[in-house]
């Protein structure tokens, strides 16, 4: 995009392999989601928090 | 913890909000144990603030988008960020996630400086009887959120309904405690801009996945997922621009195809951009559908949107 600080999540494996991450295939629970989902986006955003504030 | 239902006294009264995930949160100081209702103090949450709203001219205080927002984005944008009066004939019940998570809210305290969880007030009002007893239809929730609590000074959260809006909330407590509001989180918030997803269909509030974040980073979160509705539009770049975040989160293409991704990604971007120049800015791919692997075409969507993501990323 020629912009600059422009990060990139890939959705593959945010729920797991498992295939027991959602209520209804689609809409995220909770367990799956605190460790996959948060746990992937928590060292994402970390990451780009390094040099803020 | 018991639930009371009282038509007169109010307490956390849930409004009907269709098809919204709110993330907004709330601190108070308070000290607390258990006493008979007539001494108790009731505190409206509008007098303490919350913290998570992005704007502070609001139509209705809980609305998530600023009042001039109205007639300028979508109506259906806008139809998701108003509060109805909660009766029981427009409840909001969802056949895949728990009543808790739609329009409970969940009680968080400071504890070795992080954040646990005490308690959730889940909502009676819609059903018909709870433990033998009838529950007048134009109840308003009430819930005694903490018993015999050992009484001391402690930092609070609390976390509002996913789904359901709420608009009025108060706080009572013992008449002879103290509640002030506490010190707002000086750091930049978070902001999420997406679906339902952002949401999710966790099972109470406090475990959406920006409300986890949030206690995690310990950093305020603006959740702006609207059901259905999360698309890229200019319009909410245009909002988004003013704010001023640590990070934004764009999470929005379950409610896209390849199309649209391809011809909103690079415009919403350069939108943020033009207010802020350094600001991260994460684009986040659909997770993949749980079933996908017996579903073609849901993987083929899956493949085409994100093809358009990532080329964009690299346009």
């Amino acid at each position: 995009m020629g912009i600059n600080n422009i990060f990139y999540l890939n959705g593959d494996n945010l729920l797991g392999q498992d295939g027991e991450a959602a209520t209804d295939g689609s809409h995220l629970k909770d367990e799956d989601l605190c460790v996959k989902e948060s746990g992937h986006s928590l060292s994402s955003i970390k990451l780009m928090l390094q040099n803020i504030d | 913890m018991r639930n009371i239902i009282h038509p007169r006294r109010k307490f956390f009264n849930q409004i009907l909000y269709g098809g919204i995930s709110l993330g907004l949160s709330q601190n108070i100081l308070a000290q607390n144990f258990f006493t008979p209702e007539e001494e108790i103090d009731w505190y409206d949450v509008k007098e303490l603030g919350v913290e998570g709203k992005g704007w502070n001219d609001t139509t209705k205080y809980f609305d998530r988008l600023p009042a001039k927002a109205q007639g300028f984005v979508r109506d259906r944008l806008w139809d998701l960020s108003m509060n109805l009066k909660w009766t029981v004939l427009n409840d909001l019940d969802m056949p895949h996630m728990a009543s808790t998570g739609i329009k409970g809210i969940d009680l968080y305290t400071k504890y070795n400086n992080k954040w646990r969880y005490v308690t959730t007030a889940g909502a009676l009002v819609g059903l018909k009887t709870y433990q033998n007893k009838s529950i007048p239809a134009d109840s308003e929730n009430e819930y005694e959120l903490i018993k015999n609590m050992t009484p001391e000074f402690r930092e609070y959260k609390l976390f509002l309904p996913l789904y359901d809006g709420v608009t009025k909330l108060e706080i009572g407590i013992d008449n002879n405690a103290l509640i002030n509001k506490a010190s707002p989180n000086p750091a930049k918030p978070i902001v999420f801009y997406g679906t339902s997803r952002a949401s999710a269909c966790a099972s109470r509030p406090g475990m959406a996945f920006p409300s986890i974040l949030g206690r995690r980073l310990r950093r305020p979160t603006v959740n702006l997922g609207f059901a259905g509705n999360g698309r890229m539009e200019i319009e909410v770049g245009s909002l988004l621009a003013e704010l001023d975040p640590c990070v934004y989160v764009i999470d929005c293409l379950p409610n896209m195809n390849e199309s649209s991704v391809s011809e909103r990604t690079v415009p919403l971007v350069r939108k943020i951009r033009e207010a802020h120049k350094t600001t991260p800015i994460l684009l986040v791919e659909d997770r993949s559908y749980t079933n996908a692997r017996f579903f073609p075409a849901r993987k083929r969507h899956h493949q085409k949107s994100r093809k358009a993501l990532k080329n964009a990323e690299n346009y």
